[in-house]
């Protein structure tokens, strides 16, 4: 194996060494000095960096963020990929994940046939399949599940990317109402609380901003290349950087760290409000002008004084008024930040809403410097489908049927759906599972739980490019091409900028690997051969890419050929303008048009329209899990990666000396974490970067996967001692609600 | 007294049929996400071609298109039909059958099915509504 990689590594024409000292010279894989950004766009701010090859630009997928990249490539071999300097979003720019693509195109445990399970699930045999014989192998199961238990007998997951439409409506067309998206795993609190006070959520003008808030955000590591170059813009144009955390993230070293209480974070914001009206600092007019319900606002925050929250929050009241002062000062340029993953804790939606409640007393909306409505997307064409079928059954857990009223219903809820489908509390059996772009056994909480859930599946089927921990339980392997090998669906964004983006092949594919649509086609031509559908599966998945894009450009000024030349392409008229809320030429999306300090659709539906703070409860002599991620890793997709794991091999837990002390523990060595649901043996980090009541876990290892070869063994799974619990209005899962017990090895 | 009987008649009639459309009307159950693919697939096609510019279900509040159904006005320009209802009758969807697969497909369907379906799609969807964002 070893052999094998070095050998990988030639093919990729950059050595692992040489990666990590390019990374190291541009600062991403490094500790993300603040001048290092301004070299990453210094260093490609003109063409030719890498003077070899072909020069093909396409959209990165090493993580969510779709930058624009420059792919070298050299005799049918990538051998390095730059940020694309044309694209707006990434100015030259790409990250650690973004450089170390070619290693997951070139990773010597990639997928490459088809792989049917020949042994025990887990036990790691498997034989090559042909794609034939494979279409027919998931046909079959599917086939005989629907027979069992009809088309909802099967359970459809998949995570957001351009290419999870034809997945989707392989699902659909199939007549499972039962999907598993990746909302609930990860942002679904934000976005009801922020859509239950102004309708959506807004953009952040990180670069105009005079004083920034972010709570829990860790936006230096997981990065979005324009929000990290605005943030470092405003930060050298003087803004104020306040993280709220309880542990010192490489972003809150970038400013001022405020090391919160863990699950007190509303605590807080309810009494910075409480501030900004006593002392009369909140903005008059527009709380007169855009917003409903202050007088209730004003009478709610009244018990939440600075000393009060100081006991809640171990965060002085002088720190808390100073705060809330130096924001006033600051209004309206300030962004409060909202965030993307809020899968904290139970509370989460209502803290979610005093986040736009801060802002909007403030002034700090719709305006330069503040949060803002981006500038729309590009109108793409739509694509021609067929007609799926509508007469489907109700969802396994009745998801759809009121437990959750304001929860985006389509996505499911990962919880709740999976402990309808173990303990056989649902409508009906669940038996077969689809998985797409997602690690379950990897993202959602009590990983045994997920496990369990799998023995409940007559069928699973992973579609993957990587041996994953859930790929590794599954019965068959379908192999995709990468994003380097592939055309993908146009991608459309807003933000500052609108434009459109292509994502293409740059090389050909690696062993048998195929793209998704691809394997939709295969799957839903031997669905043919068993039942009979109408339309036919064969003819609703009956194109091409080329055909879906072609569709997608038609509007537009420009056809496919010409963007694959460009990579990008933007309306030539466009103008990123603010103040149209203002001038009351634009409402809000909620039911008084208006944002609502008292929400009409949480009264409406049974929820205090009002946050209400609920203290957290204490477990003495135990800590509080975190977890969270470096900025080379994504979520668990590139821990496996050989060049990004050698930048961080193995993860540790986050103990503050305090504890350490006390429990024996030295920096380096083993420990053993214990929650009310599992174990795991990691190394520790001792450092007073983390509260004593808080230990931190980097998410994405301890894979069960013996075919991740470069991972396997190294670190502890944070998703095996969190306990099963979740948001109580969206059912997002609660990855911050475990308490765990720590001994030294 | 012929014309007191037919008159009697007449609000018998009028009666019956009267309570024959409620009727009848209140056993139509909406479905929401049909509404959904024939607005999407019919209202919204034919805007994009016609006018360019797509009417999503968030440009009006609930109230604004209960109103909206029942002024029943499509368009002021005379441009096109002017009932609403008329996009979402079987005349229309016979019509445009054979370019259009989702009037083709609800072709057997009432005009009020039709219509109660996409009815309770927009509002659903409404600007003042309940429906969610999602991640997309």
């Amino acid at each position: 194996m070893k052999a094998e990689a070095v050998k990988a590594d030639r093919q990729a024409g950059i050595s692992r060494r040489g990666f990590l000292g390019l990374c190291a010279a541009m600062g991403t894989g490094a500790a993300l000095q603040l001048r290092s950004f301004k070299a990453i766009g210094k260093n490609n701010d003109k063409p030719g960096s890498w003077s070899r090859g072909e020069v093909i630009p396409s959209t990165c997928n090493m993580c969510v963020n779709r930058c624009g990249i420059q792919c070298h490539v050299v005799n049918g071999v990538l051998e390095k990929i730059d940020g694309d300097y044309h694209n707006p979003k990434t100015l030259g720019g790409t990250c650690a994940k973004g450089q170390a693509g070619i290693m997951t195109l070139y990773d010597p445990d990639r997928i490459k046939y088809p792989l049917i399970r020949a042994g025990a699930r887990g036990e790691g045999k498997w034989r090559r399949a042909s794609w034939e014989e494979a279409y027919e192998y998931v046909a079959d199961n599917l086939d005989k599940i629907m027979d069992k238990y009809g088309p909802e007998g099967l359970l459809w997951s998949s995570s957001t990317d351009l290419t999870e439409i034809f997945f989707l409506k392989l699902g659909v067309f199939l007549g499972t109402p039962n999907f598993a998206r990746h909302a609930t795993l990860c942002l679904a609190s934000r976005n009801v609380g922020y859509f239950g006070t102004m309708g959506g959520v807004p953009d952040s003008d990180l670069a105009n901003a005079k004083y920034i808030i972010m709570f829990g955000a860790n936006r230096l590591e997981s990065f979005e290349l324009p929000y990290n170059r605005d943030l470092i813009s405003g930060i050298e144009n003087g803004a104020k950087l306040v993280v709220v955390d309880p542990r010192m993230t490489v972003t809150a070293a970038k400013g001022t760290w405020v090391p919160i209480k863990p699950r007190t974070d509303m605590a807080l914001t309810l009494a910075l409000m409480h501030v900004l009206i006593k002392e009369d600092l909140y903005d008059k007019d527009f709380v007169d002008k855009l917003t409903v319900g202050f007088d209730a606002l004003k009478e709610h925050v009244a018990q939440y004084s600075p000393e009060w929250a100081e006991k809640e929050t171990d965060i002085p009241a002088r720190t808390i008024v100073e705060m809330a002062r130096e924001m006033a000062v600051a209004a309206p340029a300030v962004v409060v930040f909202p965030g993307r993953r809020s899968s904290w804790y139970t509370n989460d939606t209502q803290f979610r809403r005093t986040l736009p409640m801060l802002m909007a007393l403030l002034g700090a909306f719709d305006v330069r410097g503040g949060n803002f409505v981006n500038a729309g997307k590009v109108k793409l064409g739509e694509f021609d489908w067929e007609m799926a079928p509508f007469d489907v059954a109700p969802c396994v857990d009745g998801f759809d049927e009121g437990p959750f009223p304001l929860a985006a219903h389509d996505d499911g809820g990962y919880v709740m759906r999976r402990d309808a489908i173990i303990d056989e509390t649902g409508k009906y059996p669940v038996r077969g599972w689809m998985i797409y772009k997602q690690n379950p056994l990897a993202a959602v909480v009590d990983g045994n739980r997920t496990l369990k859930m799998m023995e409940k599946m007559d069928f699973i089927c992973s579609i993957d490019v990587q041996p994953s921990q859930t790929a590794w339980m599954a019965d068959i392997i379908l192999p995709e091409t990468t994003y380097l090998e592939r055309l993908d669906p146009i991608w459309t964004t807003g933000g500052k900028v609108k434009f459109i983006s292509i994502r293409q092949p740059v090389v050909k594919p690696q062993g048998e690997a195929r793209t998704i649509l691809d394997i939709i086609k295969g799957i839903a031509a031997a669905m043919d051969k068993r039942r009979t559908f109408d339309p036919p599966m064969s003819k609703v998945f009956d194109f091409t890419m080329e055909d879906y894009v072609d569709k997608q450009l038609a509007p537009l000024p420009i056809d496919r050929k010409t963007l694959a030349r460009q990579g990008i392409w933007m309306p030539g008229q466009q103008k990123w303008k603010l103040g149209a809320y203002r001038r009351g030429e634009k409402d809000f999306r909620t039911p008084s048009g208006k944002i609502e300090f008292v929400s009409e659709r949480f009264r409406r539906n049974g929820y205090d329209p009002m946050p209400v703070y609920e203290p957290p409860a204490e477990e003495a002599g135990r800590q509080r899990l975190v977890t969270g991620r470096y900025a080379w890793f994504t979520h668990s997709a590139n821990q496996n990666n050989r060049w990004l794991n050698a930048i961080h091999p193995e993860n540790d837990i986050w103990i503050n000396p305090d504890v350490a002390r006390e429990k024996g523990i030295k920096d380096g060595g083993y420990v053993m974490v214990r929650s009310r649901v599992g174990k795991v043996k990691i190394k520790a980090y001792v450092t007073p970067r983390i509260r004593p009541d808080t230990v931190f876990i980097c998410h994405g290892f301890g894979t069960n996967s013996a075919g991740q070869t470069t991972l396997y063994g190294k670190g502890g799974a944070d998703q095996v001692l969190m306990e099963s619990k979740a948001d109580v209005i969206t059912n997002n899962q609660a990855l911050h609600e475990t308490w765990v017990d720590i001994t030294k090895v | 007294m012929d014309s007191k009987r037919l008159l009697s008649g007449l609000i018998l009639v009028a009666f019956l049929l009267g309570n024959a459309g409620i009727s009848f009307a209140g056993d139509i159950k909406p479905n929401k996400k049909r509404g959904q693919v024939y607005f999407r697939m019919v209202c919204t096609v034919c805007h994009m071609q016609q006018a360019e510019k797509t009417i999503p279900p968030s440009s009006r509040t609930m109230k604004q298109w209960r109103a909206y159904f029942k002024a029943d006005k499509h368009d002021v320009s005379g441009t096109t039909r002017s009932a609403v209802s008329y996009y979402m009758s079987r005349d229309y969807r016979v019509a445009i059958k054979d370019s259009n697969k989702a009037a083709k497909k609800f072709l057997k369907l009432s005009d009020e099915q039709i219509n109660a379906d996409v009815r309770e799609f927009v509002i659903k969807g409404a600007k003042d509504s309940d429906t969610p964002a999602s991640c997309n």
